[in-house]
């Protein structure tokens, strides 16, 4: 290929040269974002889609409390109010973004336009951003929550997955050409139990104890009125028995 | 000199209250939500004051109750000082964003219920989108671009999209498409069908591409490298399915094409009079190409978020032979003489791809093509019955550079490598030189590098430089492209560009260009 290669082996230790830069919370939020670019001809779209691991969490968490001098106690009140925003008690979270230079995005109904595959099994966003529903024609991101649990069983969707996907359908835009967006993330290595360790755990184990207190309570409520109208029915019965063995 | 001093007074406060503001996080709203960036910026702009009771908390975490009283003080704020359309348009997104919380409060938001009713409107109805472009081209009269007296004014595309949610499991898609004048064509019209088992379907005349992660454009896709296969658009009366699975999915499909007889060039009665009277000697070709279906079937699978693979085929199965004629007129004896010729021209392709992510920002790319070519392809110039290609390619995010995504792809074809569905390097001119028809003509490689960088929203570049080094006698050439767009706002936005060919197989005087667009989305 004569000359030419001579520009290119240039630029590549140029490339190679200067990925050192990157900062570390900076590479692990990119590796839990990643993105996918759809060009059509002279429209495209860019779709970028972050998992909410245990990891990047944490490095969120980090980056802000470093850039914002935090003391512990405030790091720990930030990461409380951010774990309570995720819903990750019951939910696997997941931000999406669309940037579109091209026809507009209509994305509605967007609960069934995305999907998350986890051990073979296909799930539905059981909540999401309803400004994604909204005809798009710049830029929208938003967050989309899968469940967490089994419906039936209870049992822990991602406990010994190796991986999950996150498609989005190619009905969303023309300028995908019909072909769904594909995002893998590898999570075997991924612990959210970790997360909900230290104050801001113990805080949000409060709120769930609070919680499932006031639903006790409220069904011990129930429960207590319920004895009482028995115990009168049970007094009324018995008074009308009296009444007609008097008789 | 008392107002410069108000003026560097209040400058000095907002210097410093804005940093305040922004290293509060809150927490409910992460500092990379857009909505924190949106409150910090209706504080600079002094529409949003703070907290409830007034006061910066410094570094104190907000709940999303209060950060929803803050947008109710800065509603009620707005009618008073009437703010920027911008900010009004933030604020509706922070309405839309903390509705229930202002719902809880009691915050009556005037259209905010109309907005929901529209939203619920939109949901299953018809949705209209396109675009509108127009292009203008400057080249030498004699060049290669397709430009005719120096210079091409044209409407080039006009593109309305309709879209129907039917329900649940039914979506309807139609593109009508026009340009240069001519009328509007249903360019795609196609229905998306999901069955049990999560199968999907598509009928109708849809797009389909399988190679869309293996071929370089620009930002927009204007002048781009193209598949060696697949990126049909659309596949005309077909039938496709697609079975996913956790980690790949298998595809196939089946269109069918319809043949026909044709002339090239047009056999009309200006050909007839110089054949009669002699004035030259016109050759047509005359060709008849059957029907044919095409079969293709994919599976592809992911190891991991960083190993992907995928076995493809394509057959293209036509009803009869093929059939030409070289038609011409022989005076000596008076004959229109018709010399014809032909053959089986059913070939398939057989290739595999491999991507491999080294990390977020890095990802090795290649795929090896083999063809399989029945005889109607094959005469004294074109001997191999399965020729083959393959390309390797080095893909860089603008993350990992800071300064520019990078794009560097190595290509070998085999001389009688068929393009059957596009010309995938046409972008440097208007078809590539290598090409005998849709064959590749001699050994050829391909060297094509693309840096793209967006240096912030509104201003966006490219260079590309592809090197086509083909094994024959003065066949070499190259070309450079350079562009620039701004992009006015998000739905409009120009593009200013040059195109430069070089090398041995470029003797016309017209090598150069320069392009200028206009894009509007709707």
């Amino acid at each position: 290929m004569r000359k030419t290669w001579i520009p290119g082996f240039a630029i590549l230790l140029t490339l190679f040269a200067s990925l050192a830069w990157a900062s570390s919370y900076d590479s692990v939020l990119n590796r839990w974002s990643k993105t996918k670019d759809f060009a059509d001809r002279g429209d495209s779209l860019s779709i970028t889609a972050t998992y909410y691991s245990a990891e990047f969490i944490e490095a969120t968490v980090q980056k802000e409390a470093d850039k914002n001098l935090w003391t512990a106690d405030e790091l720990d009140r930030y990461k409380y109010q951010f774990l309570k925003t995720l819903n990750l008690e019951d939910s696997i979270p997941v931000r999406l973004s669309f940037d579109n230079r091209g026809p507009a995005l209509h994305m509605a109904p967007f609960g069934k336009q995305v999907w998350l595959w986890i051990g073979g099994k296909r799930y539905e966003p059981k909540d999401y951003d309803p400004r994604l529903n909204f005809r798009v024609q710049d830029k929208i991101e938003g967050m989309v929550y899968f469940p967490r649990f089994d419906e039936k069983t209870g049992r822990d969707l991602l406990k010994g997955a190796k991986t999950v996907k996150l498609e989005v359908s190619g009905s969303i835009s023309m300028t995908m050409k019909a072909k769904t967006a594909e995002f893998v993330w590898d999570v075997a290595n991924d612990n959210p139990e970790a997360l909900f360790a230290g104050k801001a755990g113990a805080r949000l184990e409060m709120d769930r104890l609070i919680k499932r207190l006031e639903k006790l309570n409220g069904e011990k409520k129930d429960l207590e009125g319920k004895l009482e109208q028995v115990k009168a029915e049970i007094e009324k019965i018995q008074a009308r028995m009296a009444e007609l063995q008097k008789q | 000199m008392k107002k410069i001093f108000a003026l560097i007074a209040v400058a000095a406060l907002v210097a410093f209250a804005a940093p305040a503001f922004a290293a509060n996080p809150f927490a409910d709203v992460p500092m990379n939500h857009w909505a924190y960036d949106a409150v910090a910026q209706l504080a600079a702009s002094g529409i949003v004051v703070g907290y409830p009771d007034g006061a910066y908390k410094g570094g104190q975490p907000a709940t999303r109750y209060e950060l929803a009283a803050v947008v109710a003080r800065a509603l009620a704020k707005v009618d008073m000082e009437k703010a920027s359309k911008q900010d009004l348009e933030m604020l509706k997104k922070l309405v839309v964003e903390f509705k229930s919380e202002l719902d809880a409060l009691g915050v009556k938001v005037d259209k905010l219920d109309a907005r929901v009713a529209v939203l619920e409107e939109r949901i299953g109805g018809w949705k209209f989108g396109g675009n509108f472009r127009f292009t203008a081209k400057w080249a030498d009269d004699s060049n290669y671009w397709g430009v005719d007296d120096d210079t091409n004014w044209t409407v080039d595309r006009f593109r309305w999209n309709i879209t129907k949610y039917v329900d649940d499991n039914v979506t309807l898609n139609v593109r009508l498409q026009g340009g240069g004048g001519k009328s509007l064509d249903v360019d795609r019209a196609y229905a998306t069908i999901k069955f049990p088992w999560d199968i999907t379907a598509q009928v109708g005349r849809f797009p389909l591409d399988w190679e869309g992660d293996f071929y370089a454009g620009d930002f927009a896709g204007y002048m781009m490298n193209d598949a060696y296969v697949t990126d049909y658009d659309p596949l005309t009366t077909a039938v496709w399915f697609e079975k996913p699975f956790s980690m790949g999915k298998f595809e196939m499909f089946v269109a069918h094409e319809e043949g026909g007889e044709s002339f090239s060039p047009e056999l009309n009665w200006g050909t007839i009079f110089n054949w009669v009277h002699g004035v030259d000697d016109p050759e047509v070709v005359w060709e008849y190409v059957p029907d044919n279906y095409i079969y293709g079937a994919r599976l592809a699978f992911d190891f991991n978020e960083n190993f992907h693979v995928a076995a493809n085929y394509v057959k293209y199965d036509f009803a009869n032979e093929w059939e030409a004629a070289d038609v011409y007129f022989d005076f000596e004896d008076d004959l229109l003489v018709h010399e014809f010729y032909g053959g089986d021209i059913d070939f398939s392709t057989l290739w595999g791809d491999l991507i491999v992510n080294f990390n977020e920002n890095i990802a090795f790319k290649g795929q090896y093509f083999v063809q399989d070519l029945n005889d109607g392809w094959l005469d004294e110039d074109y001997t191999d019955d399965s020729p083959s290609a393959w390309k390797a390619i080095l893909q860089v995010s603008q993350d990992a550079l800071k300064f520019t995504d990078l794009w560097i792809e190595y290509a070998q074809l085999d001389q009688g490598f068929v393009f059957a569905n596009a010309d995938p390097y046409a972008w440097a001119l208007s078809g590539s030189l290598f090409l005998d028809g849709s064959r590749v003509s001699a050994d050829t490689t391909v060297l094509n590098v693309v840096a793209k960088q967006k240096w912030n929203d509104q201003w966006w570049t490219y260079v590309r430089y592809a090197d086509f080094d083909v094994d024959a006698v003065d066949a070499d050439y190259y070309n450079w492209t350079a562009s620039v767009r701004y992009n006015y706002t998000p739905n409009l936005w120009f593009e200013l560009g040059y195109d430069k060919l070089g090398g041995d197989a470029i003797t016309a005087e017209g090598d150069d260009m320069v392009w200028f667009r206009t894009t509007v989305n709707f």
